[in-house]
């Protein structure tokens, strides 16, 4: 495997050597694999595990149906990122940027920035309180989380953080095991997929539905993933193979989520303990399910965190380097490509420092961020739906009208719960 | 000196002197060295005119190409020379492109196919009554033009008496201009110099008349490098 692996480091144009092209390569399929399940499990960050944490404590099961079924939006969104990655070759900045002009993509990206930063400054808090959980001072693990993701970044090229972040990835296994031990009710579980119940007029639910779709669809996944498709080099003729490592992501992060609210349904739920936080999570379920499943949640928390620390700077240089045209790409030296590093770089030491020396309100922050978020995500939904409809870019590639309805309809949900949440803002309950 | 941005919009009247439209773009020919706009598509409120199948369609809103010897310019105004309804369609020649549609927003890479920016705005001077494309605004100036904070950037370049020098890539310096890939291709590969800096203030006062005489090249994008190598 490694021989075929090393074989090749681009992909440019690459077809699996095959008698018939349209059988299935297995050793192929492993070496697209990459961008869809690194930004489908990065996507269960620190931010995302306090929601899902906060979800279990207080609702149980009730709320699983809103997991499952957003895996669909998900998958259907990331595909059509993917697809627009490889059938461009550029980065969804770079075609918003060329396709809608400066204004638009002026003001999306400084709204995702802002979203982005906020969720990297929870992912270094997750870090700092997963590590407190062990005894580690913050002080200590933050600085050499931040020397470690620099590392990575400044020296090592595309591939080999792909397959770092890849093997961290198998590290979200802990959630499944962690959910699995805290012994959940499964008949209640399966009532809380198949029979959807939700109360319009609690705006605490709703403001709880709206941070998991928020949490789920995030706005630097699509901007991540097809960078990181368009960086790859994944030609058209290999689509059918990341469009699995997409599918595998989307539903990857999915369970993620369903095994974390599981876990704490079956544990915080069931004694009455509401949580804000990741890290709280962790430290209430030692005494209710032991020190093991804690530990191995404290220990998925660090890992997100770190993980996420890795991706969502990169999405942001990404995203900032297309949308201007400067020089970008993990494969590129410092020198090769300045900004594009001074943004990773930027972002991930401000992040760091605010997490260590600013006494944050971590709520706060992430309320912000969800805020700036239900209005960002139906944005760029919309653009990505345009770009993907529009023939001269998308040739006979175009989204079919199963994937048209399935965005418009999670472009009506997110607008249609974010009004809501303005409105319970302005005149309460 | 005018971008593109001030001239798009521009009222366009009828030989009657009455409003007909307004103007959408600006059609360039890629080949010359400082391409003329050699002519222009407005869209028109409406108009009845001669269609490719010599049809006489009326139509509303529709976007016409017009060649720059059926209008003369005039205070801020386009005007037809000939009646509307005498207009024929016209359709963009193979080396023909659009500076709103096909030039802005296109990333800029150098001879070593390096990115270095993206086109904020194109550069345009008035010369003997026809406008003349100059270079490719890729400075900050270009950016708030376009994001409507010119007054903000004036305060804070009164205030505190900082300068803003546009950047502009003289058009000279254009290779290749890669339609499918929005990619505009220099000729150059290292490090350009500033041949002048023109900042906020000065372009203002620029005379829109003014012919060109120094081109105002200043490629900025390689500051972090520059340090980075002194450091070194």
């Amino acid at each position: 495997m490694r021989f075929f692996l090393a074989r090749f480091k681009n992909l440019e144009g690459l077809k699996p050597k095959l008698a018939n092209p349209h059988l299935f390569n297995f050793g192929f399929l492993l070496m697209i694999m990459g961008p869809g399940i690194i930004t489908g499990v990065i996507d269960s960050d620190s931010g995302s595990i306090a929601t899902y944490s906060s979800v279990g404590a207080s609702y149980g099961y009730a709320l699983l149906w809103v997991i499952v079924l957003t895996t669909i939006p998900l998958a259907i969104i990331q595909e059509m990122t993917t697809r627009m990655g490889a059938v461009t070759g550029r980065g969804l900045a770079s075609l918003i940027r060329e396709n809608f002009g400066i204004r638009i993509t002026f003001y999306s990206l400084i709204a995702l920035v802002l979203v982005n930063i906020a969720n990297i400054v929870a992912d270094f808090a997750g870090i700092a309180a997963g590590g407190e959980i062990f005894g580690i001072s913050r002080f200590i693990l933050l600085p050499t989380a931040v020397i470690v993701i620099l590392y990575l970044v400044l020296a090592k090229n595309y591939r080999k953080i792909e397959k770092i972040l890849l093997i961290f990835c198998l590290f979200y296994i802990a959630y499944i095991v962690a959910g699995i031990l805290a012994h959940p009710n499964w008949t209640q579980a399966l009532h809380g997929v198949i029979l959807p119940s939700i109360n319009l007029k609690d705006s605490i639910v709703i403001t709880a539905v709206l941070a998991l779709i928020g949490t789920t669809i995030a706005p630097w996944m699509p901007f991540y993933q097809q960078s990181a498709v368009a960086e790859k080099k994944i030609a058209l003729s290999n689509y059918k193979y990341e469009r699995i490592d997409t599918y595998t992501g989307s539903v990857m992060t999915q369970a993620i989520a369903f095994f974390i609210v599981l876990a704490t349904a079956a544990t915080l739920f069931k004694n009455g303990i509401v949580v804000n936080s990741a890290s709280d999570a962790a430290n209430a379920l030692v005494p209710l399910v032991g020190k093991f499943a804690g530990a191995l949640f404290a220990l998925g928390i660090i890992n997100a965190g770190f993980t996420a620390a890795i991706v969502l700077p990169t999405s942001t240089a990404y995203s900032l380097a297309e949308g201007f045209g400067w020089n970008s790409g993990m494969n590129k030296k410092f020198k090769e490509a300045p900004r594009f590093y001074a943004i990773l770089i930027g972002t991930v030491i401000v992040s760091a420092i605010t997490v260590l020396f600013l006494k944050v309100n971590l709520i706060k922050i992430m309320i912000f961020s969800q805020a700036i978020n239900g209005f960002l995500l139906p944005v760029i939904l919309i653009l990505m739906l345009t770009i993907a409809n529009n023939k001269k870019i998308m040739g006979k590639h175009v989204n079919t009208r199963v994937q048209n309805i399935i965005g418009i309809l999670t472009i009506c949900a997110l607008v249609l719960l974010t009004i809501s949440l303005i409105y319970f803002a302005i005149f309460g309950k | 000196m005018r971008f593109t941005e001030n001239i798009v919009g521009m009222k366009v009247m009828s030989n009657k002197k009455e409003l007909i439209g307004t103007i959408s773009d600006l059609v360039i020919s890629i080949q010359s060295k400082y391409p003329i706009v050699h002519a222009v598509a407005i869209k028109f409120k409406e108009i009845q005119y001669i269609d490719k199948t010599l049809l006489i369609e009326p139509a509303k809103n529709i976007k016409l190409i017009v060649p720059w010897e059926e209008i003369n310019f005039k205070d801020k105004r386009l005007y037809l020379k000939s009646d509307e309804a005498d207009l024929q369609a016209q359709y963009l020649t193979d080396d023909e492109i659009l500076v709103g549609k096909n030039v802005i927003d296109s990333i800029i890479t150098n001879a070593k196919g390096n990115s270095i920016g993206r086109v904020n705005d194109a550069v345009i001077f008035e010369r003997n009554g026809k406008f003349e494309l100059f270079g490719l605004g890729v400075g900050i100036i270009g950016i708030v033009a376009k994001l409507g904070l010119e007054i903000p950037l004036e305060v804070i370049d009164k205030g505190f008496g900082r300068s803003f020098a546009e950047t502009v890539i003289d058009w000279k310096y254009v290779k290749k201009y890669h339609p499918n890939k929005n990619e505009i291709v220099l000729s150059v590969g290292e490090e350009l110099k500033a041949e002048k800096t023109i900042n906020w203030s000065e372009s203002k006062k620029i005379d829109q008349k003014q012919e060109p005489k120094t081109p105002i090249i200043l490629i900025p994008w390689v500051q972090i490098e520059k340090i980075f190598k002194k450091r070194k």
